[in-house]
């Protein structure tokens, strides 16, 4: 039985929905519109609502004009390399800061949080020094080390890991489990929707990096596809249908991780430690 | 299904060692490598710039020193990024584009960037300074040294006019004072259509200003904006143009400053000025506009900014002679000749504005026309090293008179005192 | 015993996380800062660069108007993913449809959004103005009226999904006993609402608004990319001058100081929230 909480409050409800709905996708879609439009029609002035001729090959230029396939490589590189890790690190510093006791937790995780406080650029200049003179400049290891592991993903880790009951680990204890295979035998399976909503996350931020790539790359066979897509912008003016759609490129991937995932996410099982 | 899971992570564990054994593989710069990266000659470029005349004389050089050639294109705010961290952990570049005179002689005088006199004295046959025009030079010295060498020279103020517009509104010529600008402007206002359009970016002010003989700095003595009555007329004017007149829209603040350009395009604008960068996409978006290019407006004289990229060397690149040779190339009044003829860009060289297929272009005599009258830069303001903060300043202060309606008057004294405080 | 044995497992499992805080946030972190004590010539300056930035009224500026900035964000977006939340935690027909078509936005770039934003919002030539136009409504010119404002669209649009996804973990934890229970005792369903969703959810909001307060505090790829700032300095967030400071200006020194003096704010703004969290937690 539903009760209402006004006459028609059903119909209301799908009217809000539909109305977000098309605001949330309709500018989405227009950036389809905008990656098949002719040089012309990016010029002239007029926004285009449908183009005169669908340029499908914008999207050739794209891989024509640059290596946008090694671009698409070194992205993937990237962003895998570090969603990986994360992967790794980021449930067992949340597993040791949610169920261990030891001293000096409290200042340890509070460290751990401020470093979610100061913007990347403060950080960048001395690593990029370091990373000059180690030699790491225009390689993976430069590009993906300095995101190893981040306080969001230990902070996300630990919420979830925390209401896990301890007798869990207790009964593992007394049968003798050494601790981290307490930690990979009976933590870990728990965790698997948090962990697949860590890995879109990180993934998703990673792959849409802009400064640290432009930073720590200066070979083109290096460079990742977000800094591709500026090679589009003229001096004075933005050639809008070959960005938009280097754009659209750049969301596949992201859009296939969040296939995959959707259902932990949508479904909120994953975050519900967040209460 | 507990097993399932360890096994989802041993799989797990065995991706991260596949990925980490890739990662390792791929990475070209490795210690060893040292001796290749020797061999690797790397440039700083504008995005837009990168035309197949410099992409051939680039691939040329690589070919004739055995070099590994690696051109990077950049927009000029990633460039300036990138560059300033460069210039902070000592990784630079061998070449790099300099996004307008001035830039280099503030990287010089910090050391950034090496003082070319030298190179040019030893090289008569390149002709620096002689064959380039005054202007371009002059605004790239300081106390006797020269900090780049210019690339590209245009000109902001350019008055780019529609033909069939103006004619409608019964107009046969373009104006050509102020007073005859707003005439044609109010006759051209009907409608959706403006009579001209103004733009959002600062820098778009200066052929304004500099028609009623205002300049910008004097950063000798902190002034700037002088002389006072001038800047209030000028900027009054603009003003006028947008909230009195209603003959321009007022333009939004973003970081895209083609605008004006669209507007003229989508014939919503009858008039606009602007530099010769706009005659490409005018032509490519609205081929059916008959496109009017005339000179620089006479204010109390008739006068246009200048603009245009340069070439400068890393104090820490690996070997300065072999870049100047580079520089020497792109300059070279052949490949400038190629770059206009690809691209119509137009050059500082006094041998390239007497060569016969630029007098014959009838586009290119007005640019040179416009380039004749450009207005002398202020050397000490970006000697000071702070040209870059009071432009952020003047920025400020030029949209909240145009697009954000304050008092002219006010406005110019706040800027005045606050770039007068950075210095 | 066991408590020696469980610390050393602990610090044993933390030892990665350790070195690589240490040596890629706190040791170049704290080398940035130290150059707050530097000025823009690197002459040893002491705490002026610190006490500059209090006279300073271009970041006096740039710290109320991120402020309000973040307030707007807050309020709003937690108005609408909380609205949301509650909407699509009912069983209507095609709610995973929707939960993942609002969640998109969150998964696109930040500059591809900034970029197609300002194409979109753009008076004289972006779409919205010509469909305005050709429906007979007035045309709109939100950058240069309502920057920040605009601003704060842009972001609760990009952001709404993520803190919808969060609302909903967060109702789904609520047992459903307690709306049995307070059905029985004749309460409606907005009274409900008050008295046992948003209670109940006090965890989840604390969390929405530190983690939105701490990224909004250092927004700076919407004004870098749509407005430049302006118009004037109506959208130059703090972190945005600050990068204009380092970058812009050279001056890293001066940046150094000002990225310190977020960090402390964040920080006292941060432990506020979770106090309060924590008082409607018991």
């Amino acid at each position: 039985m539903r009760e209402r909480l006004f006459p028609g409050d059903r119909v209301a409800a799908y009217v809000v929905l539909v109305v977000l709905g098309l605001v949330t996708v309709l500018p989405l879609l227009y950036m389809i519109v905008l990656a098949l439009q002719s040089d012309g029609e990016v010029q002239s002035g007029d926004p285009v609502l449908w183009p005169d001729h669908l340029q499908w090959q914008n999207f050739s230029r794209l891989f024509e004009a640059a290596p946008f396939g090694r671009f698409f490589v070194n992205s993937f590189v990237m962003a895998g390399a570090i969603t990986v890790s994360h992967l790794i690190f980021d449930p067992l510093v949340g597993y040791v800061f949610a169920k261990l006791d030891f001293p000096g937790k409290r200042i340890a995780f509070v460290a751990v949080l401020s470093t979610l406080m100061v913007p990347f650029f403060v950080r960048m200049l001395p690593i990029y020094s370091i990373f000059a003179s180690l030699g790491w400049i225009d390689s993976y290891q430069g590009l993906i080390v300095p995101f190893l592991m981040d306080a969001y993903g230990i902070f996300l880790m630990r919420q979830f890991i925390r209401p896990l009951p301890d007798e869990l680990i207790e009964a593992a204890r007394v049968d003798g489990a050494g601790e981290f295979r307490i930690y990979l035998r009976v933590i870990l399976p728990q965790c698997k929707p948090a962990l697949a909503v860590l890995g879109l996350f990180t993934f998703v931020f990673q792959w849409n990096e802009f400064l640290w790539p432009l930073i720590a790359t200066s070979r083109t066979e290096m460079r990742t596809l977000p800094i591709g897509l500026t090679l589009f912008n003229q001096e004075y003016f933005t050639q809008w249908n070959l960005t938009a759609a280097g754009a659209l490129i750049l969301f596949v991937p992201t859009a296939i991780f969040f296939v995959i995932t959707q259902r932990f996410l949508v479904a909120g099982i994953a975050l519900s430690g967040l209460k | 299904m507990p097993s399932y899971n360890r096994r989802s992570f041993l799989r797990l564990g065995l991706g991260v060692t596949v990925l980490g054994a890739v990662g390792a593989g791929c990475a070209p710069a490795k210690p060893a490598s040292k001796k290749e990266d020797s061999r690797t000659f790397t440039i700083y470029w504008n995005a837009g710039h990168g035309y197949q005349a410099y992409k051939q004389v680039i691939d040329q050089f690589g070919k004739d020193h055995d070099l590994q050639m690696n051109w990077q294109k950049f927009q000029w705010p990633d460039l300036t990024t990138k560059l300033t961290a460069d210039f902070r952990s000592g990784n630079v570049p061998d070449l790099v584009e300099e996004v307008s005179a001035g830039t280099g002689t503030q990287y010089g005088l910090a050391g950034n960037v090496l003082a070319l006199d030298e190179f040019a004295a030893a090289d008569k046959e390149f002709g620096f300074p002689g064959d380039f025009l005054d202007q371009a030079v002059v605004a790239r010295q300081y106390e006797g040294k020269t900090y780049s060498i210019p690339l590209h020279l245009t000109a902001n103020g350019l008055l780019f006019y529609n033909k069939q517009l103006l004619s409608a509104a019964g107009s046969d010529q373009p104006p050509s004072t102020w007073d005859e600008f707003l005439e044609v402007a109010k006759a051209t206002t009907k409608d959706k259509v403006s009579g001209c359009a103004l733009n959002s970016d600062p820098s778009y002010a200066a052929p304004y200003y500099n028609q009623q003989k205002v300049d910008f700095s004097g950063a000798g003595a902190k002034q700037f904006m002088l002389p006072a009555d001038g800047a209030l007329k000028t900027l009054q004017w603009m003003q006028d143009l947008i909230y009195t007149h209603k003959v321009s829209p007022a333009p939004v603040a973003t970081t895209d400053y083609s605008g004006p350009q669209k507007l003229f395009s989508a014939k919503r604008a009858a008039m606009f000025v602007s530099g010769p960068w706009d005659i490409g996409p005018i032509r490519q978006g609205s081929p059916d506009i008959e496109l009017g290019l005339a000179v620089p407006l006479t204010g109390a004289v008739q006068s246009a900014a200048m603009a245009g990229s340069g070439l400068m060397i890393p104090a820490k690149a690996k070997d300065p002679k072999l870049s100047w040779e580079l520089i020497t190339k792109l300059a070279a009044v052949k490949t400038e000749l190629a770059a206009t003829k690809e691209a119509g860009m137009s050059m500082p060289r006094k041998s390239w504005a007497a060569d016969p297929a630029v007098a014959a272009d009838p586009n290119l005599a007005t640019i040179a026309k416009a380039l004749a009258v450009v207005a002398k830069q202020d050397v000490a303001l970006s000697a000071s090293g702070k040209a870059a903060q009071v432009n952020e300043l003047w920025k400020k202060a030029y949209q909240q008179m145009i697009i954000q309606h304050a008092p002219v008057g006010p406005a110019l004294d706040d800027f005045r005192k606050q770039a007068g405080a950075a210095l | 015993m066991i408590r020696r044995r469980q610390a050393l497992t602990a610090w044993l499992f933390l030892t990665p996380a350790v070195l690589f805080f240490v040596l890629l946030f706190f040791l170049p972190i704290g080398n940035q800062l130290m150059t707050g004590l530097y000025d823009a010539d690197g002459v040893f300056a002491g705490l002026s660069n610190f006490s500059r930035a209090f006279r300073d009224p271009e970041v006096l500026h740039s710290f109320l108007i991120t402020l309000a900035y973040a307030a707007g964000t807050l309020v709003v977006g937690t108005a609408v993913g909380l609205g949301l939340a509650v909407i699509l935690n009912q069983s209507l027909r095609g709610r995973t449809l929707f939960r993942s078509v609002l969640l998109i936005p969150y998964l696109t770039s930040v500059s591809i959004i900034g970029l197609l934003w300002r194409n979109i919002l753009d008076p004289q030539v972006g779409i919205l103005n010509r469909l305005l136009e050709a429906v007979g409504l007035p045309g709109q010119t939100w950058l240069s009226t309502h920057p920040l404002a605009t601003i704060v669209g842009i972001t609760v649009w990009s952001g709404a999904g993520y803190t919808m996804v969060l609302f909903l973990a967060g109702l789904q934890g609520i047992p459903g006993l307690y709306y049995e229970a307070a059905r029985i005792d004749g309460a409606g369903p907005w009274r409900r609402f008050f008295a046992i969703t948003l209670p109940l959810l006090a965890p989840t909001t604390v969390f929405v608004s530190i983690i939105g307060l701490i990224g909004t505090l250092q927004q700076f790829a919407l004004p870098y990319i749509v407005t430049g700032g302006g118009p004037g300095n109506a959208t130059s967030l703090y972190a945005h001058r600050l990068f204009i400071v380092a970058f812009n200006d050279n001056d890293f020194g001066y940046a150094s100081a000002l990225s310190l003096l977020l960090l402390i704010v964040v920080l006292i703004l941060s432990l506020v929230q979770l106090r309060i969290g924590d008082r409607a937690d018991a």
